[in-house]
């Protein structure tokens, strides 16, 4: 994995405004290598805990994955987008663990000369994690009962888009 | 029925998977130039039919030192001690 992909997967929380600092510091770095021009876009994304719960409401969400293979996974992810749009830099920080309606699970961060790129690199970050990495929702209602979340057609349909234009 | 020449290869579960076998990570003993159906066989003598039934679902995916593998292909693939074989089931993360 080359310096300009970060990957974490961690329990506690993270911390946009310096995920957005770190990765200016990178692009400068790369700038002063003329990697690839002046970074001109950075664009960010934040998936949040939210209740899908038909019922009584979500009380809290636990999120598990297969350590060593996720890692794995996340950085063929970020080198797919590396290949694809002319990137300075990316970033995949997702959470594991107990998480609560509201709390932050998932970071990406894709830095281009472009906003275009920077924009369809950090949606196709997210449609790919969400169908190849090894991560496992299990949403607990307020009511007590436990389910795993069910896989959703629309994820692998939002893959098939940027398969059929490459 | 184990023997001194048997593979150990390390058989792990996760979310759904994991709660219906009670386990994390399980150790099979396989005799030599055992495949994945062989292995699946073990599992059933020590879990239960319904378990094995679960991890052959077609939407389970199967990936042998945290490769994901065709089944298909795979089948008769000899494991070796060492292997990690997981059986993951549909993801969703993000």
């Amino acid at each position: 994995m080359s310096t300009h992909q970060r990957i974490l997967i961690q329990e506690g929380d993270f911390d946009v405004a310096a995920e957005y600092a770190a990765a200016r510091a990178r692009t400068a770095e790369r700038e002063a290598t003329a990697a690839g021009g002046a970074c001109g876009a950075i664009a960010s994304f934040v998936g949040l805990v939210r209740d899908q719960l038909s019922g009584p409401g979500l009380e809290e969400l636990f999120l598990e994955h297969y350590p060593g293979m996720t890692e794995a996974e996340l950085a063929r992810v970020e080198a797919a987008a590396h290949e694809r749009w002319p990137l300075q830099g990316t970033t995949i920080i997702h959470r594991i663990g107990d998480l609560a309606p509201g709390d932050n699970i998932v970071l990406v961060v894709a830095a281009s000369r472009h906003r275009h790129a920077a924009f369809e690199a950090a949606e196709f970050l997210m449609d790919y994690l969400k169908s190849k990495a090894p991560f496992w929702k299990k949403e607990t209602g307020v009511d007590g009962n436990g389910a795993w979340v069910d896989a959703r057609e629309s994820d692998e349909d939002a893959l098939g888009r940027w398969q059929q234009s490459s | 029925m184990s023997g001194a020449d048997d593979v150990l290869v390390s058989v792990r579960f996760f979310a759904a998977l994991r709660e219906l076998a009670g386990v994390e990570v399980h150790t099979c003993p396989l005799p030599q130039g055992s495949g994945l159906a062989d292995l699946l066989a073990d599992l059933g003598a020590a879990f239960g039919p319904a378990l094995v039934d679960a991890l052959q679902e077609p939407n389970v995916r199967v990936a042998v030192n945290q490769t994901l593998i065709e089944i298909g292909s795979s089948a008769n693939t000899s494991l070796q001690t060492g292997d990690e074989v997981a059986f993951l089931p549909p993801v969703t993360g993000g």
